[in-house]
């Protein structure tokens, strides 16, 4: 049995415009989640949750096993936090940031800090505000990695980023996993990102989670499939459509529950099957917030 | 853990305004200086050694709390192994050490300097109450500062502080007690004086306290 | 401990297919001896940058198969069978042949016209096939 790295049940939070409602997440030891949602969906409201930043209104959120936000400063000890609008002093150099983050965690690893400023091509005399934005978010990264924490909660880590600079960070947080203790939870809406990284995968949208399940049953389950329909006939309900689309005599199904039984299903139907086509994360996360928001309108 | 965390918070921000705090020194003491020098000299320096402590206090606390809060380094900051209450408590010790060191270096230096050179000692409560009003002024414009986001209270309260001392002064200089000694060779503390002085100083820290208190309990920073 | 696995992302195939290609592909050329330790599940995620859980996956589809053995506390291990490597060879050829006889039912051919024209593309060799005779009729 793994332990909990994450064990967030029922968390509402209501603001003006906006409201979290019942959000649960799970994550345990040595595992990457990938939270996936629109903008505004509420991925950085739940990872402020998270932190301690904010209080959820109803609710109970542990971390590494400690409740937030009460036991919050013991909890941030193993936690590295990146968020993508998260700014290091302008005025300050990147390597005063290192020795104040050196000062502060005895955990901080040098020789490692020194191998992620040549990887990442950073200088430590360089003042923060003479950086790229993609060097902005290294440098951020950078104090977090080289501390070694067990949890990383990462708020849009490659958002903005270069190709060049996203495959690197990549192989940072790769490196995490290697040790079965650590874990992962990003948020992005860069779901190519997510969909190689990530063992977990949890979408969210307008403030409730629509679906979370791992990354091979998410790649397994959802297929388009073409039918050709002659005229006059018409495609029953399959098991797990959540969508379906029509263009003369071909009819496209979007369905969730790719298996024996859905073959089944269609072979009673007597429908010829054109096509049977994977679908990428993205196009899964699109026809899931499209179905569900479809659904809620009704 | 987080008591070192907290003392290095505290000297972070020291060390950011560490230029900041020197200029101040330096043209605060350039402005005691000529205090003495003579009635339009005194005019001027008295001037601008309440001005070098106005325009101090500003720019501390709003380029150290305001600032920080909108440029989101209270993100990374807040990412610290702390909880907010201790975030909001090594600022009040930050920008309070800050503060206090440059208004007690030129506040001694005022009273050295009227007590050794002509200016008349009858001054001395009259210059304790101006001094005192800017020591509570930077109380509660550090707890607008923690308490709230909106630059509109902090301009608010801003614009009070130093409206306010517009009247303050006259108001001093026309007390029966600082007319009567204003040219006396002894500085005489009378009760009037004494009473503004305390009031001064307890706004201030009142101020402070409540804004922790609120800060801390609310439970949302950023 | 090379391990330099390549995971295409433009290939649409799931990644964990292509892990399990990729590593019977070793063991067919022999890179990859019978009893050699395979790289740990994480080790292998974290040098091709795949989630563990893809690569946890290939494994155990590689066991399935009997390609590879997994031993409690000790790893996994390439399967101590002497004809293996010959046994993906042909697991190699099989697979292009589906294919080919997959393309050949929506060409509509019978498997003695499938046999007919791999031979002759066989004895052409790189010359290419020869050119189409009559249409059949879906």
């Amino acid at each position: 049995m793994s332990d909990l790295v994450i064990d967030v049940a029922g968390v509402s939070k209501t603001y003006r415009f906006f409201r979290l409602t019942d959000v649960d997440l799970r994550l345990e030891a040595g595992q990457i989640l990938g939270f996936v949602g629109p903008n505004g969906a509420g991925k950085t409201t739940t990872i402020r949750i998270l932190m301690g930043m904010l209080r959820a209104d109803r609710g109970s959120v542990r971390v590494l096993g400690h409740a937030m936000p009460k036991a919050q400063a013991i909890a941030k000890a193993d936690i590295g936090f990146v968020s993508e609008d998260l700014r290091l002093h302008a005025a300050a150099t990147l390597g005063w940031h290192i020795r104040l983050v050196a000062a502060i965690y005895p955990s901080w690893d040098a020789a490692y800090a020194a191998t992620l400023l040549s990887r990442f091509n950073l200088h430590p005399e360089q003042p923060i505000k003479a950086l790229s934005h993609g060097e902005r978010v290294k440098a951020a990264l950078l104090l977090v990695l080289a501390r070694r924490p067990r949890l990383l909660l990462l708020d849009e880590p490659t958002t903005g980023l270069d190709p060049v600079a996203r495959h690197e960070i990549l192989g940072e947080l790769m490196d995490v996993v290697r040790d079965e203790r650590r874990a992962i939870l990003f948020s992005s809406h860069n779901t190519q990102d997510v969909e190689q990284i990530s063992d977990q995968i949890t979408f969210i949208d307008r403030g409730r989670i629509i679906d979370a399940s791992d990354k091979e049953t998410f790649l397994d389950r959802w297929r388009r499939l073409q039918f050709d329909v002659p005229a006059g006939m018409s495609v029953p309900a399959l098991p797990g459509a959540v969508s379906s689309a029509t263009s003369g005599r071909v009819v496209v199904v979007t369905t969730k529950a790719y298996g024996p039984e859905l073959e089944a299903a269609v072979q009673r139907a007597g429908l010829a099957v054109r096509e049977v086509q994977r679908m990428t994360l993205e196009e899964i996360f699109v026809a899931n917030v499209m179905s569900t928001r479809h659904e809620e309108a009704r | 853990m987080t008591r070192s965390v907290m003392w290095q918070l505290v000297l972070k921000d020291l060390y950011l305004v560490r230029w900041m705090l020197a200029g101040s020194l330096a043209a605060g003491a350039v402005a005691v200086a000529t205090l003495p020098m003579g009635s339009v000299a005194a005019y001027v320096g008295g001037v601008s050694l309440i001005c070098v402590l106005i325009i101090f206090n500003i720019f501390l606390v709003m380029g150290s709390v305001a600032q920080e809060r909108k440029d989101k380094v209270l993100l990374f900051v807040l990412s610290l192994p702390i909880s907010t209450t201790q975030y909001i408590v090594a600022k009040v010790i930050a920008n309070a050490t800050a503060f206090l060191t440059v208004w007690l270096a030129l506040a001694v230096a005022t009273v050295v300097t009227i007590d050794v050179t002509a200016i008349p000692n009858g001054l001395l409560p009259f210059w304790i109450a101006v001094l005192a009003y800017i020591l509570g002024y930077f109380g509660v414009l550090l707890a607008v500062a923690l308490a709230t986001d909106s630059t509109g209270w902090q301009a608010t309260t801003i614009t009070i502080g130093n409206v306010s001392l517009n009247f303050l002064i006259p108001y001093l200089l026309s007390r029966p007690s600082v007319i009567a000694h204003r040219d006396s060779a002894t500085a005489v503390w009378t009760g009037d004086i004494l009473a503004i002085v305390a009031i001064e100083l307890v706004i201030g820290i009142a101020a402070l306290a409540s804004a922790v208190y609120a800060r801390s309990r609310t439970g949302d920073f950023v | 401990m090379n391990s330099s696995l390549l995971i295409s992302q433009a290939d649409r195939r799931p990644m964990y297919l292509q892990i399990m290609e990729q590593i019977r592909h070793r063991i067919a050329v022999g890179d990859w001896a019978p009893g050699y330790e395979l790289p740990s599940i994480r080790a292998l995620a974290a040098a091709v940058q795949v989630s563990v859980i893809t690569v946890k996956r290939a494994y155990l589809e590689l066991e399935r198969d009997g390609v590879i053995v997994t031993r409690q506390g000790k790893g996994s291990f390439v399967a101590d069978r002497a004809d293996l490597s010959l046994q993906l060879r042909r697991g190699e050829l099989d697979a292009h042949l589906i294919a080919a006889a997959g393309i050949g039912r929506m060409l509509g051919m019978t498997a003695d016209e499938l046999a007919a024209r791999l031979r002759a593309v066989s004895d052409g060799g790189a010359a290419g096939a020869p050119s189409d005779e009559s249409e059949n009729e879906a």
